[in-house]
């Protein structure tokens, strides 16, 4: 029984093929097309897809769309007509393009799959997901839980904006939601838009700002943006927002209640933008408390699977882990839309073909390795096409070789096996530095990512050594918990930083781990295994080796605005292109000074 | 901060001794530059390495008063692109820049004569590309070399030097770039025929030049904007948002002491004198394949005096509002 999922025409498009209810296969389109949340048809990852169980579309079983496209139509079309007539403006922008894409997506997928050359798909083939149940599927069938309680969260899928679901075997139920334009992820997108950063993908900058700010809004927000019930459903004031009727996410109400405009792109941050976005996580995280306490009473389960893009707030979850009613959680690495096409296919499989569900003691999504991987010859071709310089080193000479130029304070492009599926870098597109060392977190901002150079960078670390680092208990493979740096590892910054105003503050030496350490020593923790991550663990034993410390700063493989690499050649010219010092594919090293 | 060496290891070799022929080689010491065969030293003038040679007589009285206006005036400004990231940021989003970079490729050698402050070298400087920026400005230099140092950028190296007398050798570097920059020479024709020389046969040589006749808009803005205010400019009124950098912009359009205007066949008889291949203008020559070409430094057909003509006309709708800066790419000959 192969099932092949399908998400996109909106943001983030995406495949994931399940064939006996196993996830073969799954990639993000934006990986191969190079345009970032591309939301086209996801040619090439479905291709990518089929390759990789080695089937054609006609020995798929079902093709399954996350979400269902006519009821988005309905959502938008009755939100105008509540509204009207203040909203013509943006409803006749944005009309035809739902009328002609959006109305007409069972016929643009069948096209689009039969143009692909791979064979042909009856139309009665295709099915619709709804939007949060394909995003209760992706948290709750992988996880290692045989029953669970199932929390979703995000902007807004058909209507639903946050949903409680409750998962047993190979059986999925959604209990409760709470409905658009109600919407925490909304909320989140709202300030986003309102600092000055991209909606959609900044939303992680102002969680990354928060802890330079003091919560100095949050009863400014929550008396008039955001009413928060004790159960944790919520209601946003829509005075204050613009979503529903404009084509911008906040309106002149809510400048005047922070006094003052939209950020602009580029305008200098202040502390005022960093107290805003502490005050909006701390709203966030007393909002995802309540709800969790909710689905506990609701499920009686101890167990917690989330997806949806606010399970991405990896600060809110680590309080969840501390705070929360429940035992264990579990987050599917990839949170947003793309991982919707990996839960619809898993859904049709388990609920409609009624494949027997085998939970998986770790989880099912392979450490989350689900892209494609490219063999020595294609690494070697790129090699001599690109006339670049490189060595091939056997496995016990290259982990050694890596560490000790690690241990250098080199910048190494870690790129290895399969790609990873979901918005992080796991360690097969990385880059790495070392933790310890007090420059390498502006040289990664400065000279690699060519970011904002307040950001900071996570750890990768043993997962029998997180203990030694981190106020953590059990493991963190996707990157999805953040904890605080322990506190014997601390150490005071000095006098100067009563001196230094904000951003300037993450340059201080914190820890003995300070390219790791926020300002308010927290982490985002990704551990390794050798499970689920075999070379990543030995690369890290390696550096233990030399150093005593099983931990290394790891970022995307990526610069700032550009999706995280696929291919060897994307990876070369990310090297070439930035001050990376060392590029390993496999088991070739390439040296920035011997190119 | 440590200080970095003022030239990468494939630029200083690429150096002689200014007024000396090509066999000269240069040494760094300390606070100097020294010629390995005749032992003369250059000393650094306020930290920038020089090796500023006077032209004859010729010309002299406009290249003191560019350089003095230079010396005021740094070009362009650095105001919000303080750090290296944020640099390549701008770099990368502007379409320009990036598909510069993009033709340049990879582990290129590039001379940028006139880099002002060197925001263009530091940039192309990415791709593990090694760059010489020179100029006649110390003012300009000085902010190229302290963005250097503060960003520890190994690759990017900054020199005074006079374009009439290069103490570069030929047949030296793969890409030979002056943008907006021969326009305030006394001789641009000149001028071009001294850089050509420094590329290799066979390399890359770019130049972009005012536009005649489509920066006549411009010259009359200039007439009017002591009465009617900098905001008659489109650059001021749309693309800048600091002050300073509105000013430093305004003054070099507008108040600048000396400029020529060149029209592209005459940059056409240029590469014809200097053996040069055309390969590609920007923006596009318009009717001609230029205009579908992917990379900057395609071979594309320049098209007839007609369609070059009727380009040229069209700039004054199009980036004449923005100065009307042209840019023609060729080939040396091998």
């Amino acid at each position: 029984m192969i099932v092949l999922g399908i998400s996109g025409f909106y943001h983030d498009s995406a495949a994931a093929l399940v064939q006996d209810g196993v996830v073969i296969a799954a990639a993000q389109e934006e990986r191969f097309t190079r345009v970032k949340h591309d939301a086209g048809f996801p040619a090439h990852a479905v291709e990518y897809c089929l390759a990789e169980a080695g089937v054609t579309l006609d020995q798929v079983d079902w093709v399954a769309f996350y979400d269902k496209p006519l009821l988005t139509f309905n959502r938008l079309l009755e939100t105008y007509l509540a509204f009207a007539p203040k909203g013509l403006t943006s409803f006749v922008k944005a009309i035809p393009v739902w009328v002609k894409e959006k109305l007409l997506q069972k016929d643009m997928l069948h096209k689009g799959l039969e143009g692909l050359g791979k064979g042909a798909v009856a139309p009665e083939k295709i099915l619709f997901g709804f939007h949060h149940h394909s995003h209760a599927a992706s948290a709750f069938y992988p996880s290692p839980y045989e029953s669970a309680a199932v929390l979703v969260m995000d902007g807004v899928g058909e209507w639903a904006t946050t949903t409680i679901g409750h998962g047993r075997g190979a059986a999925l139920d959604l209990i409760s939601e709470i409905r658009f334009p109600h919407s925490l992820g909304l909320l989140y997108s709202a300030f986003t838009y309102y600092l000055g950063f991209k909606v959609n993908e900044g939303e992680y900058k102002i969680m990354g700002l928060a802890p330079y700010g003091e919560p100095k809004y949050v009863d400014l927000i929550r008396k008039h943006l955001i009413d928060i019930k004790d159960d944790g459903s919520f209601r946003l004031d829509m005075r204050y927002f613009d979503y529903c009727t404009g084509l911008t996410m906040t309106n002149a109400a809510f400048a005047e209640l922070f006094g003052g405009p939209a950020r602009k792109s580029g305008e200098p941050l202040t502390q005022k933008h960093m107290d805003l976005a502490r005050s909006l996580q701390e709203v966030t995280e007393e909002a995802v408390l309540r709800l969790a306490r909710t689905a506990h009473a609701l499920t009686g389960e101890k167990n917690l699977c989330l997806a949806g893009g606010v399970a991405l707030n990896c600060v809110a979850n680590g309080r969840l882990l501390r705070e929360g009613p429940f035992d264990n959680i579990w987050i599917q690495p990839a949170a947003g839309d793309a991982g919707a096409a990996l839960g619809v296919a898993l859904a049709v499989s388990h609920e409609m073909a009624g494949i027997p569900r085998k939970v998986n003691p770790g989880d099912a999504m392979k450490g989350s390795l689900l892209g494609p991987e490219f063999p020595r010859e294609q690494i070697l071709e790129m090699i001599a096409a690109r006339g670049a310089t490189a060595v091939e080193l056997s496995d016990d000479e290259l982990f050694p070789t890596v560490a000790a130029a690690i241990a250098e304070e080199k910048v190494i492009g870690w790129f290895q096996g399969r790609m990873e599926f979901g918005p992080r870098a796991l360690g097969n597109r990385s880059i790495i530095g070392d933790a310890r060392s007090p420059r390498m977190q502006s040289v990664l901002n400065l000279k690699v990512k060519y970011r904002e150079s307040f950001r900071p960078f996570a750890p990768i670390v043993l997962k029998d050594d997180v203990g030694q680092f981190f106020e953590l208990e059990g493991e963190s493979p996707y990157m999805l918990i953040v904890a605080p740096v322990r506190e014997d590892r601390r150490v005071a910054p000095g006098p100067e930083e009563a001196s230094l105003f904000g951003i300037e503050k993450l340059k201080l030496v914190r820890s003995d781990i300070p390219a790791v350490t926020h300002v308010d020593h927290s982490a985002r923790i990704q551990t390794v295994d050798s499970g689920r991550n075999p070379r990543l663990a030995r690369l890290l034993e390696s550096f233990k080796a030399i150093t005593g410390y099983g931990v290394l700063v790891n970022t995307s493989f990526n610069v700032r605005d550009e999706p995280i690499v696929c291919t060897p050649d994307d990876a070369w010219r990310c090297f070439m292109g930035t001050e990376m010092d060392m590029l390993v594919l496999g088991n070739f090293v390439l040296r920035k000074a011997e190119q | 901060m440590s200080a970095l060496a003022p030239f990468s290891p494939r630029i200083l070799p690429l150096l002689k001794a200014p007024g000396k022929s090509d066999d000269t080689h240069l040494v760094v010491e300390d606070g100097a530059l020294r010629c390995a065969e005749t032992g003369e030293r250059f000393e650094y003038l306020r930290g920038i390495p020089s090796l500023y040679h006077p032209s004859p007589e010729e010309g002299a009285d406009v290249t003191a008063r560019i350089r003095s206006f230079y010396e005021e005036t740094p070009f362009p400004s650095y105001e919000g692109l303080e750090e290296f990231g944020e640099l390549v940021a701008k770099g990368q989003s502007n379409p320009f820049s990036r598909n510069l970079l993009e033709a340049v490729g990879y582990n290129k050698t590039v001379l940028e004569c006139g880099c002002g402050t060197g925001q263009l070298s530091h940039f192309l400087q990415l791709n593990n590309n090694h760059t010489l920026g020179i100029d006649l400005s110390l003012a300009s230099l000085g902010l190229a070399v302290e963005h250097k140092t503060r960003n520890q950028l190994t690759r990017a190296s900054f020199c005074q030097m006079n374009i009439f007398e290069l103490a570069i050798k030929d047949n030296s570097f793969d890409v030979v770039i002056s943008h907006g920059v021969l326009h305030h020479t006394f001789d641009a024709r000149r001028a071009f025929g001294n850089i050509v020389k420094k590329a290799k046969p066979g390399g890359i040589v770019m130049v972009g030049l005012y536009n005649k006749p489509s920066r006549f808009p411009t010259w009359l803005r200039s007439k009017l904007i002591r009465v009617l205010g900098p905001k008659i400019d489109y650059v001021v009124r749309n693309r800048i948002r600091d002050a300073r950098k509105a000013d430093v912009w305004i003054k070099d359009q507008y108040f600048n002491p000396h400029e020529t205007w060149h029209s592209i066949d005459e940059v056409l008889g240029w590469f014809d004198e200097n053996d040069i291949e055309f390969l590609n203008c920007s923006p596009a020559i318009l009717d001609t394949d230029g205009e579908s070409a992917p990379g900057l430094f395609d071979k594309t057909s320049p098209g007839n005096a007609y369609q070059r003509a009727v380009t040229q006309l069209s700039w004054l709708a199009t980036i004449a509002r923005e100065g009307a800066l042209f840019d023609v790419i060729g080939r040396r000959r091998a």
